[in-house]
């Protein structure tokens, strides 16, 4: 297992309303998992615990050798921060509003946390770069600037910004949200592609339809609890 | 008897002074002629009568003379605080200055002279006809307490001395009072204007020093006396002709009335009661000015250049404990900049540096000056920086932590970068808006560019021309920097042009 998710359980910051529920789900290593649910059930939530960007009170979540804990209160937090920096070593993920770095160019939003993390010189981070952006299909946008590429475009510069870090769990979430029907293949296309590579994806989305497409398995959260769907 | 005559006095004042070698003394130039004035002639020169009082004096005392800008108003307070060793520019003696300083005996007295319009037939011909009538003089005279009393409308001028006889000659008041001296060097060479005769009370002027300094006042004292008695004081005032029947008596001078020709006044008449046209002012006058100008600019870039140094760092630090910081950091944050930006700069720097001796810390004019600008900018520059930061949306600040980039390395290399386009343009206007500000530090004895024009103004009253000159250098010294921010801004902004 790459990936397992026992319990897991996150409240709205100050209040008792419960976000995700006893969530409990495994991955095995290489494969891509589907999460579909309406907007508000959570989905999100989840992703962003998963990412490390969101502390969450119960359950534990597993990703290869690392065991993260759930905690409550202060010092739980600061222990908490800690686990999801370790967490954010080995998920990446591919926001649904992207979040290129606007004043980077395609390759140095690929190489700037290769070379400020992992702290690798400039010409170690940049030959890895250039080949997956070539592999994307975005060899010649190497020197553009993320307001100058397509719908597309970006998205595939997204994955590749997050595939520079060698993470071992891609999260995406609502990946074709803002993509016509065309487009959305090329997405699939380029998920495909990237599961070749031996990483563990987990596509949070509400489009049944694509998720059938890419997924190997497929969840449904609906008001912050799981189950398996399809 | 020789010895017991000499005081057991504790304090080493004079000892001091000879020791250094030099008698640091604060006068303000802008107060103008025939005090202590930038020569007109060559205005790199200070020149006036009490110019050749110090010097004399300080001969007597075998040391030189330095004169010391102050800002005329504040020279008492920048003489406690130790800027100089005396104050010489026209001080009055009046008792309650006796309070908070020693004073000399007194080297020059005066009567006070009204000066009118000649075309005015309504004007106030002496001290009891102006009652209700706009009367300018100096702030703090006698002259203006007479008038207070007499009922007069009191007005007073901080600028020199030339500005209350201008504007006697445009209609804004109907007479002037003041000491003789003035009356004769702004309102004799003014044609449509007339100095009445009559003598109105009369002003004496003294050293002053810190109470202290009892050997020192002792020296000065004894050398005013030598001074007096050999005829030197007589022959400067002669000079300036300002010698008159008050100072005779003062200095119990019996001699007959002397011939002697008052040269510097000729001088003075010659250089200033003939404003030459403006191109002969280009060609031969300003030029002989560069200097004094350039210094000036020096003082104010330098000055300038350092507080901005001192703000940008202060102000990136607040704006980042004001937006990330944990509470009680962003409320001190919040506090320092509602602070600084809601009390006036002047205040500030009057706190800075009078404010602070009392507590033991003395601060060089420079360190203050610049000081008390960069703390204040810091304020504005904090705000400028929290608004870039602000423009960067804070999912950018996320898609950074999720590439595992720390805080610190994600504000340095995703938030800086775009905030600093939207912060740029502000920071620069404050910048030149600081260049200007600067100008408040003539207040602790800095000579900027705007002191520099103001004293040169009264001493060729020449306000316009050389406001134009000011103006230059200013925009000389501003418009490469929003040169340089336009350069940045673009450079910063090269993502937002269109595809190549």
């Amino acid at each position: 297992m790459t990936v397992r998710v026992i319990n897991l359980g996150r409240r709205h910051p100050g209040t008792p309303a419960r976000v995700l529920t006893d969530v409990s789900f495994e991955i095995t290593a290489g494969t891509l998992v589907a999460i579909t649910g309406p907007s508000g059930g959570g989905k999100t939530t989840l992703l962003r615990c998963l990412a490390g960007l969101e502390p969450f009170e119960h359950g534990t979540v597993e990703i290869e050798d690392l065991r993260v804990v759930g905690c409550q209160g202060a010092g739980g937090r600061r222990a908490n921060a800690r686990a999801r920096a370790a967490l954010r070593q080995r998920v990446g993920l591919v926001f649904q509003s992207l979040e290129l770095f606007p004043h980077l160019t395609v390759l140095e939003n690929c190489v700037l946390a290769p070379i400020h993390v992992r702290r690798l010189a400039r010409a170690d981070a940049e030959r890895p770069a250039r080949d997956l952006l070539a592999r994307l299909g975005l060899g010649d946008k190497l020197a553009a600037y993320p307001q100058h590429l397509s719908g597309g475009q970006c998205q595939r510069a997204a994955i590749a910004r997050a595939l520079a870090m060698e993470p071992r769990v891609l999260l995406y979430d609502e990946p074709t949200s803002a993509l016509d029907a065309s487009l959305k293949n090329e997405v699939a296309e380029t998920l495909r592609q990237v599961r070749g590579t031996g990483v563990t994806q987990l596509v949070v989305t509400h489009d049944l339809a694509f998720a059938d497409a890419v997924a190997d398995v497929r969840f449904a959260l609906e008001a912050g609890r799981l189950r398996v769907a399809g | 008897m020789l010895g017991l005559s000499t005081p057991a006095s504790a304090d080493d004042s004079l000892a001091a002074l000879r020791a250094r070698g030099e008698l640091r003394w604060g006068a303000d130039a802008q107060g103008g002629a025939p005090y202590v004035f930038q020569d007109p002639m060559d205005p790199n020169h200070l020149i006036g009568f009490e110019v050749d009082l110090a010097s004399e004096i300080a001969r007597v005392l075998g040391v030189r003379a330095r004169p010391v800008q102050g800002q005329w108003d504040q020279l008492l307070a920048l003489l406690n605080r130790g800027d100089f060793d005396v104050a010489l520019n026209g001080i009055e003696v009046a008792e309650e200055k006796r309070r908070i300083v020693a004073l000399s005996r007194p080297y020059y007295a005066a009567p006070e002279l009204l000066t009118i319009r000649r075309s005015d037939p309504s004007a106030p011909r002496s001290l009891d006809a102006a009652r209700g009538r706009r009367v300018g003089t100096l702030p703090g005279s006698l002259a203006e307490r007479m008038l207070a009393r007499a009922g007069a409308e009191v007005r007073t001028y901080d600028g020199g001395q030339n500005e209350i006889y201008a504007d006697l000659v445009l209609g804004r008041s109907d007479a002037v009072l003041l000491d003789a001296p003035i009356a004769r060097y702004y309102g004799g060479i003014e044609p449509a204007l007339e100095v009445l005769a009559p003598s109105i009370g009369e002003v004496r002027y003294a050293i002053a020093l810190r109470t202290a300094d009892e050997s020192l006042r002792e020296a000065l004292d004894d050398a005013l006396a030598d001074l007096a008695r050999d005829g030197t004081l007589r022959r400067i005032y002669e000079r300036w002709g300002i010698w008159n029947t008050e100072t005779a008596a003062l200095l119990d001078d019996r001699r007959s009335a002397s011939a002697a020709v008052a040269e510097e006044f000729e001088r003075w008449r010659a250089a200033a009661g003939r404003i030459p046209p403006f191109a002969e002012r280009v060609l031969e006058r300003y030029p002989r000015m560069l200097t004094l100008f350039a210094r000036g600019a020096a003082v104010t870039l330098a000055l300038s250049l350092t507080a901005f140094a001192l703000a940008v760092p202060l102000g990136v630090a607040l704006a980042i404990a004001r937006k990330y910081a944990p509470r009680p950091f962003r409320a001190l944050a919040v506090a320092y900049i509602e602070f600084v930006r809601g009390t006036p700069l002047l205040v500030q720097l009057i706190m800075l540096y009078f404010g602070l001796p009392e507590l033991g810390v003395t601060l060089d004019p420079f360190v203050a000056g610049a000081l008390g600008l960069g703390l204040n900018y810091a304020a504005a520059e904090a705000e400028n920086y929290r608004a870039g930061l602000e423009s960067v949306p804070t999912p950018q600040l996320e898609a950074a932590w999720s590439l595992n980039l720390s805080t610190p390395q994600a504000l340095r290399f995703v938030i800086a970068p775009q905030a600093a386009r939207v912060a740029i343009p502000p920071a620069v206007n404050d910048f030149i808006a600081l260049l200007k500000d600067s100008s408040l530090v003539s207040l602790v004895t800095l000579t900027e560019l705007t002191k520099t024009y103001t004293n040169l103004a009264n001493s060729t009253r020449d306000h316009l021309g050389l406001g134009l000159v000011v103006a230059l250098w200013y925009l000389a010294i501003g418009l490469p920097f929003a040169w340089l921010a336009r350069r940045a801004e673009a450079r910063l902004g090269r993502h937002l042009r269109t595809a190549p």
